[in-house]
C-alpha cells in the first residue's frame, strides 16, 4: 500500500462515511450561513451610515441655502435672522464599516457608528440614543465567520482526526498497515491531508464567498488586501490546530484519551482562556464609573446653568471687544453655547480616563493574548476586519476632537451673535472618516501570526520526532 | 435423564435443562437439550464454536430467553426467577473482566456486594482471596497489572464470596499458561469436592477428561454424546470427540467452512 | 446493590486524575466567577447609590429655574442591580442602566457595561451561572461517557449482569454517583449566594428564597438532563470513545453554537429597528404632529385651546386662571405618550419575538431554556429590564406632569418666565421601583420550565431504555 493508495482510500471515505460527510457538510453550511448573515450585517451598516449622512447633508444643504439666500439678497437679513446661525452648525461623523466587518463583527454591534456633531450637544451626548439593538443579540454574540473559524473549525478537526492512528491500533490493523512500505508519519500525513484539506477548503470557499457577498459600499480591490491578512491569520490558526492535533496523535494514546486531551485544549483555548483573561483585564484595570461620570456631567451642566451670569462675565473679560449690546439674537443661544462648553471642559478629561483604561487593558491583553491562541486570533481578526475596540475608541475620540475644532472655529461668531458668512461656513473642516490602512493592520497582526506559526512549528517538530520514535518502537515490537 | 433418576440418587440437580430449545431467527442454536449437574459434579461440555455451549450458559444466566423448554437453577426456572436464580450462580468467563483502577480486593468486594453479600469484613474478603490462591499483597494491587490467571482467581474468590452453588465456566482455561491452567484445574476440583455443581464449556479435551464427572459432546445445538470419563478411557473419549468433529466438517449441510 | 454501585463508581472517580483535575479547575473557576460577580454587582450597586444621591442633590439645588426647563434637565432613573445578579447577571451588562426622564421624549436606557468591555469578553463571561451552564454538563459527560460503553468494552457489564443486577439499578447507581461528584461544585454556588447576601439588595427582589430554590431546581434538572443523556448515549454506542465524541459534539452544539445561531436567526427574523431610524421616528412622530406647522398640528393645538377655554368658561387665553403654556405642554405630553407607547411596544415586541424564536431552539439546546429561567429568577433578564423601563416611563409621565402642573397652577401669565426654586424641587418625589412578583416572573418562563422538564424526562427515558438496551445487546453477544 502506498501513500497514494491511502490518500485515495481517504478520499473515498470522505464521501462514503456518513458521519464524516455529515460533519463536513454541516460545517460548510455553518460557514456559508455565517458569511451570508455577515454580508447582511455589513449591508445594514453601510445603509445606516449612508442614510444618516444623506439626511444630515440634506439638512445642511437646506441650512446653507438659507444663508445663500441672505447673502445674495433673495431674503432680507431681518426676515431670516436664524440663517447662518453659528450655533446651528452641525456635521455628520461616521465610522466607515470595517473593511471586513461582515466576517468579524467585533465590537461594531455595540459601539456607536454615527454622530451628529452639534454645538448644542455636550461631548457626552454626541452619539445620541444608539442603544436600541436587542440585548439578547448582543449578549449571545455574533455567528460570524470569525466565530466559525475560532470555535467550530478546531472542534471539527478534532472529531475528524483524533482516531487517525488509535483506531487502527485498537483494531489491531496498525501492524498490518505498517508492514507495507509506509511510515507512521506518512500514514498520518496522508490521512490528515485529505481530512484537513477538506476543512481548509471549506474555510477558503466561505471566505471567498464572503469577499464578494459582503463587499457592500466598497470595491473588491479595497477589500482584497484585508482579506489577504484575514486568510493569513486563519491559516496560522489552522496550522496551529493541525500541529496540535498531530502532536496529540503522536503521543500514541488511546483514542478516548486523545479525544479528551484535544477537547480539553479546545475548551481552555476557547472558553477558559478568554473568560479568565477578560475577567483579569477588567478587574485589574477597572473603568471609572459611568454613572459617576453621568452625575459629574449633570452637575457640571447644572452648575454652568446656575452661574451663567458669571460665565458670561468671564467671557466678556476675556473678550473686551464683545458687549452684550451688539447682540442680535436671543441671549439663550450664547448661554447654551457657554454652558455646553463648560460641560465639555469638565467631561473631556473624564472621557479620556476611560480611554486610558482601555489602553491599559489593551496593553495588558497584548501581552497575555499569547496565553490563549483564540484570544490572539480573535483580536487579529477584529483588526483585519476593522471592528476592533481600538478603532472604535479612536473614532469616538476623533468625533470629540472634531467638535472641539468646530467649536473653536465658530466660537467668536456665536459669542458676538453674528452670522457665519458662506465662505466661512464652506471653509469649516468636515469630519473625515478614518479607514484602517493595510500596513498598520499588518504591523499589528504580524506578531500574532508569527507567534502562531512558531508555535505550530514547535509542536509540529515534536510531533514529527514522536512519530518517528513510534515507528522505531513499532518496528522493534 | 429423567427426574426419577435424580430422586434415586437422592440429590436434586443444581443445574438442569429440560428440552431446552433456542433459535435465533431461522438459526437453531440449541435443540432439545437435556442436561443436569448435581452438587459435587462437574459437567464438561465439549464442542466446536457455535455448537451451543455458550448459548447454554447464557440461558442459565437468563441473558437469553429459551424459545421453548426450561433451564432450571436449583429447581427454579431461570425465565421465571431471573434475579433469584443468579444468586446461586457464579459465572467465570474466559476473560474475567475487572475494573482496572480498583484493586483485586475492591473488585471482589464490589461483585460480592452486587450479589447481595455486602456485609463482609476485609478479613472475610482476604480469606476468599486466599482460598482462591492469591496473596494479600496481590489482592491489594490494582488489577491493571494482573495476569489472566490472577483475574480468574478473583473470579473464583467472587464465586466463593457469593457462596454460589453452581458454577458456569465458559472456556476458563484457554489462554492460560500451563502453570496457571493447572492451578485453576486444582481449584475447580476443590470446588467440586466441596459440593459445587460445575458446568464447564471448553475445547480442552485433556482438561475435560481430567476434571469432569461427565462429559457432554455438543454439535450444532444438540447434545450428541454423554460420557463418563471414569468408565471410558480418555483415548477413547478423544477418538469419539474427534469423530464427531470430523462428521461436522464433512457434513454437506454445514459446508466446508464450518 | 445500588449502594455498592455508587461506592465503586466514586472509588473509580477518586482514582481518575482527569476527573479530579477538571473538578478542581471548575471549582476554582466557580469561586473566581463568584468573586468576579460579586465585585461587579457590588460596584454597580455602589455606583448606583452614589448616582441616585447625586441626582437628587443636583435636582434639589438647581436654583431658580422654569419648571419646563427643569423638565428638560430632568432626572435619571437608575436600574438597580439585584443581589442574585452575582450568580447570574443575565442581560444586565447588555442593557442600559440609566434612563433619562426628560420632557417630550422617552429615552432608551443608556450606559451599557458591554461598551466598556474588552473584545474577548464577547466570547465568554466569567459568571457562576456561565460556569454551571457550560462546565457542569461537561463534567457530567466526562463522568459518565464511559459509564456503560466502557463496561461493555471491558466485559465487566456481563459480569455485573451475571450478578443479578437489574439495568435500572445500574443506571440509578451510576447516575447518583455522577451527580454526587457534580454536587461537589456546590461550594462555588454557595460562595456566590453568600457573596450575594453581602450586597445591598437595592431592588428588594421579592421572595428571594423561593427564587433561589427554583434556580437550584432548574440547574439540577439541567445537570440531570445532561447526565442522563450521557448515560443513555454511553449505553447505545459500541465504544466509549464514540460516546465521548458524540457527547462533546452535542455539548458544543447545544451549549456553545446553538445559542449564538438561535439569536442570530431570531434577530434576522425579528429585527429591531436601526437606532437612527428609531430615534428619528420617536421625535418625528411625538413632536412634529403636535408642535409642527402642519395643518394637523395647528388643529391639535386649536382643539386644546378650545377645550380649555370651554372648561374655564372664558373667551381668551389671557383670561384663563391658569397658565396656558403649561397646559399646552401637558397636552403635548399626553399626545406624545401614546406615540411612545406604540413605538416602544413595537421595539419590545421585536425583542420579545426574537426571544420567542430563540426559545424554539431550546428544543435542541436545554442551555437556552435554563438561561431564560436562571436570569428571569435572578431578575436580570429582558422582562426585568422592561418592567423597570416601563415603571420608569410611568414615573417620567407623572414627574413631567407634576412640573407642568406647577407651571399651570402658579405660572400665571409669566409662562416660560415663571421660576420655581429649591423649595419646590426639594418637595418633588423620588422614583421608587418595585420589581415584579415571582408569580409574574414564573408566568413568563413556564414554557422554559416545561422544556427543561421535557429535556430531563426525555433524557431519563433515553438513559433507562438505553441501559436496558445495552443489557439486551450484551446478553446476545
Amino acid at each position: 500500500m502506498s501513500v497514494q493508495a491511502i490518500t485515495a482510500q481517504e478520499k473515498r471515505a470522505l464521501k462514503s462515511e456518513p458521519m464524516q460527510l455529515f460533519l463536513l457538510v454541516a460545517f460548510l453550511l455553518a460557514s456559508l450561513y455565517a458569511v451570508l448573515q455577515g454580508s447582511a450585517y455589513r449591508q445594514a451598516q453601510v445603509d445606516v451610515a449612508d442614510s444618516f449622512t444623506a439626511a444630515q447633508e440634506d439638512r445642511n444643504t437646506a441650512w446653507r441655502d438659507r444663508l445663500v439666500a441672505v447673502e445674495n439678497g433673495t431674503t432680507a437679513p431681518e426676515e431670516d435672522r436664524w440663517a447662518g446661525l453659528a450655533m446651528d452648525v452641525s456635521f455628520p461623523a461616521t465610522i466607515s464599516p470595517g473593511p471586513l466587518s461582515d466576517l468579524a463583527h467585533g465590537v461594531s454591534d455595540v459601539k456607536p457608528a454615527t454622530s451628529r456633531v452639534s454645538l448644542w450637544r455636550s461631548v457626552d451626548r454626541l452619539f445620541g440614543n444608539y442603544q436600541v439593538q436587542s440585548p439578547i443579540d448582543t449578549a449571545a454574540g455574533a455567528f460570524d465567520l470569525a466565530f466559525v473559524i475560532i470555535f467550530i473549525m478546531p472542534l471539527l478537526m478534532i472529531a475528524l482526526s483524533y482516531d487517525v492512528l488509535s483506531e487502527d491500533r485498537e483494531l489491531g490493523r496498525l501492524g498490518l498497515l505498517l508492514s507495507q512500505p509506509i511510515s507512521v508519519r506518512q500514514l498520518v500525513t496522508a490521512r490528515l491531508k485529505v481530512r484537513f484539506g477538506a476543512v481548509a477548503a471549506i474555510v477558503l470557499i466561505a471566505s471567498l464567498v464572503g469577499l464578494f457577498a459582503g463587499s457592500a459600499g466598497q470595491d473588491i480591490g479595497t477589500r482584497l488586501p484585508f482579506m489577504g491578512l484575514w486568510l493569513l491569520v486563519a491559516a496560522a490558526y489552522f496550522l496551529l490546530w493541525t500541529a496540535t492535533i498531530v502532536w496529540a496523535i503522536s503521543l500514541n494514546l488511546k483514542g478516548e484519551t486523545t479525544a479528551l486531551l484535544l477537547a480539553g485544549l479546545w475548551i481552555v483555548n476557547g472558553l477558559v482562556g478568554p473568560a479568565s483573561l477578560s475577567a483579569a483585564a477588567e478587574s485589574l484595570y477597572p473603568t471609572p464609573s459611568r454613572l459617576a461620570f453621568l452625575s459629574e456631567a449633570r452637575e457640571a451642566s447644572a452648575a454652568a446653568y446656575k452661574s451663567q451670569a458669571d460665565i458670561m462675565q468671564g467671557m466678556l473679560l476675556d473678550h473686551p471687544d464683545l458687549t452684550a449690546e451688539n447682540y442680535s439674537i436671543p441671549e439663550y443661544i450664547r448661554t447654551a453655547f457657554l454652558v455646553t462648553k463648560t460641560v465639555d471642559d469638565s467631561v473631556v478629561p473624564v472621557l479620556s480616563k476611560f480611554d486610558d483604561v482601555q489602553a491599559e487593558r489593551r496593553r495588558f491583553l497584548s501581552k497575555l493574548q499569547f496565553a490563549a491562541p483564540s484570544v490572539l486570533t480573535l483580536q487579529a481578526f477584529n483588526l483585519a476586519a476593522g471592528t476592533n475596540l481600538e478603532r472604535h475608541i479612536a473614532f469616538e475620540k476623533s468625533v470629540r476632537d472634531f467638535k472641539q475644532t468646530i467649536m473653536e472655529s465658530v466660537e467668536g461668531k456665536v459669542l458676538v451673535g453674528e452670522r457665519l458668512s458662506l465662505a466661512e461656513y464652506d471653509a469649516l473642516p468636515r469630519y473625515n472618516t478614518q479607514n484602517p490602512s493595510v500596513s498598520s493592520v499588518l504591523g499589528s497582526v504580524a506578531l500574532p501570526i508569527l507567534f502562531l506559526l512558531a508555535l505550530s512549528v514547535f509542536l509540529g517538530t515534536i510531533a514529527r520526532s514522536n512519530l518517528d520514535k513510534l515507528q522505531n518502537h513499532l518496528r522493534e515490537t | 435423564m429423567s427426574l426419577a433418576d435424580e430422586n434415586t440418587n437422592g440429590r436434586m440437580a443444581m443445574l438442569q435443562t429440560i428440552n431446552l430449545r433456542k433459535t435465533f431467527g431461522d438459526v437453531v442454536a440449541l435443540e432439545g437439550l437435556n442436561i443436569s449437574v448435581k452438587p459435587g459434579e462437574t459437567l464438561c461440555l465439549l464442542g466446536a464454536n457455535g455448537a451451543g455451549k455458550t448459548t447454554t450458559i447464557n440461558l442459565f444466566l437468563g441473558f437469553l430467553e429459551p424459545t421453548s423448554g426450561e433451564a432450571l437453577v436449583n429447581g427454579r426456572n431461570v425465565a421465571m426467577a431471573q434475579i433469584e436464580t443468579k444468586r446461586d450462580i457464579a459465572y467465570i468467563p474466559e476473560q474475567v473482566a475487572l475494573y482496572p483502577s480498583l484493586s483485586g480486593l475492591e473488585n471482589l468486594k464490589y461483585f460480592a456486594a452486587l450479589a447481595g453479600h455486602d456485609t463482609y469484613s476485609d478479613a472475610d474478603l482476604y480469606a476468599f482471596v486466599d482460598r482462591a490462591g492469591l496473596t494479600k499483597d496481590q489482592a491489594d494491587r490494582s488489577v491493571a497489572g494482573y495476569s489472566k490467571g490472577m483475574r480468574q482467581k478473583i473470579g473464583v474468590a467472587t464465586a466463593l464470596a457469593k457462596q454460589a452453588k453452581a458454577f458456569l465456566l465458559d472456556e476458563p482455561l484457554s489462554g492460560l499458561d500451563p502453570c496457571a491452567a493447572n492451578e485453576f484445574a486444582l481449584l475447580a476440583e476443590e470446588l467440586r469436592a466441596s459440593g459445587a455443581a460445575i458446568l464447564m464449556a471448553t475445547h480442552d479435551i485433556f482438561r475435560a477428561t481430567e476434571l469432569a464427572s461427565r462429559i457432554g459432546i455438543m454439535k450444532a445445538g444438540k447434545l450428541v454424546e454423554e460420557l463418563d470419563p471414569k468408565a471410558v478411557h480418555s483415548k477413547e473419549i478423544e477418538a469419539i470427540y474427534l469423530n464427531h468433529m470430523r462428521d461436522d466438517q464433512t457434513d454437506p449441510a454445514k459446508g466446508e467452512a464450518a | 446493590m445500588i449502594k455498592a454501585i455508587i461506592w465503586k463508581e466514586l472509588l473509580q472517580y477518586r482514582r481518575d486524575g482527569r476527573i479530579l483535575a477538571v473538578l478542581f479547575i471548575t471549582l476554582a473557576l466557580g469561586f473566581a466567577a463568584a468573586f468576579n460577580g460579586w465585585s461587579m454587582v457590588e460596584s454597580q450597586q455602589r455606583e448606583r447609590q452614589a448616582a441616585v444621591v447625586s441626582d437628587r442633590t443636583t435636582w434639589d439645588n438647581q436654583g431658580k429655574k422654569n419648571p419646563h426647563s427643569a423638565a428638560h434637565f430632568s432626572r435619571y432613573a437608575f436600574q438597580p442591580t439585584s443581589s442574585l445578579s452575582v450568580f447570574d447577571p443575565g442581560l444586565t451588562g447588555f442593557m442600559g442602566s440609566a434612563i433619562w426622564l426628560e420632557a417630550h421624549y422617552r429615552d432608551p436606557a443608556t450606559l451599557r457595561s458591554v461598551e466598556d468591555a474588552v473584545e474577548i469578553q464577547r466570547f465568554a463571561r466569567l459568571t457562576p451561572a456561565w460556569i454551571l451552564q457550560v462546565f457542569a454538563p461537561l463534567l457530567a459527560i466526562l463522568l459518565v461517557f464511559a459509564g456503560i460503553a466502557a463496561e461493555r468494552e471491558r466485559g465487566t457489564l456481563r459480569q455485573v449482569m451475571s450478578s443479578g443486577v437489574p439495568p435500572q439499578h445500574l443506571f440509578v447507581g451510576k447516575a447518583i454517583a455522577a451527580l454526587c461528584i457534580i454536587a461537589l461544585l456546590a461550594p462555588s454556588v454557595v460562595a456566590a449566594v453568600a457573596l450575594a447576601a453581602n450586597t445591598h439588595d437595592e431592588v428588594g427582589l421579592p421572595s428571594v428564597g423561593l427564587r433561589l430554590t427554583c434556580i437550584v431546581l432548574a440547574y439540577m434538572l439541567y445537570i440531570g438532563a445532561f447526565t442522563f443523556a450521557a448515560i443513555g448515549i454511553s449505553a447505545r454506542v459500541a465504544k466509549s470513545k464514540t460516546a465521548l465524541v458524540v457527547l462533546v459534539g452535542f455539548w458544543a452544539t447545544s451549549v456553545i453554537f446553538v445559542p449564538r445561531f438561535a439569536t442570530d436567526v431570531g434577530s434576522a427574523l425579528s429585527p429591531a429597528p436601526a437606532a437612527a431610524d428609531f430615534e428619528a421616528s420617536l421625535s418625528a412622530e411625538s413632536s412634529t404632529p403636535f408642535w409642527g406647522g402642519s395643518e394637523e398640528a395647528q388643529q391639535r393645538r386649536a382643539n386644546v385651546e378650545a377645550e380649555v377655554l370651554e372648561r374655564y368658561g372664558v373667551d381668551k387665553i389671557e383670561d384663563l386662571p391658569i397658565n396656558y403654556d403649561g397646559y399646552l405642554l401637558q397636552a403635548s405630553e399626553e399626545f406624545a405618550n401614546g406615540v411612545f407607547d406604540r413605538l416602544y411596544n413595537e421595539l419590545w415586541g421585536a425583542y420579545e419575538t426574537q426571544s420567542d424564536i430563540v426559545r424554539l431552539f431550546s428544543v435542541v439546546s436545554p442551555t437556552l431554556a435554563l438561561g431564560n429561567i436562571s436570569s428571569a429568577l435572578a431578575g436580570s433578564d429582558l422582562y426585568a429590564h422592561r418592567h423597570f423601563a416601563d415603571s420608569a416611563e410611568l414615573f417620567r409621565r407623572d414627574f413631567v406632569k407634576l412640573l407642568n402642573e406647577e407651571m399651570i397652577q402658579n405660572g400665571g401669565q409669566d409662562g416660560y418666565g415663571y421660576m420655581s426654586d429649591n423649595d419646590f424641587w426639594q418637595q418633588n418625589p423620588d422614583f421608587s421601583y418595585t420589581p415584579p412578583s415571582i408569580g409574574a416572573v414564573l408566568s413568563n418562563i413556564w414554557v422554559d420550565i416545561l422544556v427543561l422538564l421535557g429535556w430531563a424526562i426525555t433524557a431519563f427515558l433515553i438513559a433507562s431504555r438505553g441501559v436496558r438496551f445495552s443489557f439486551k445487546q450484551e446478553a446476545m453477544a
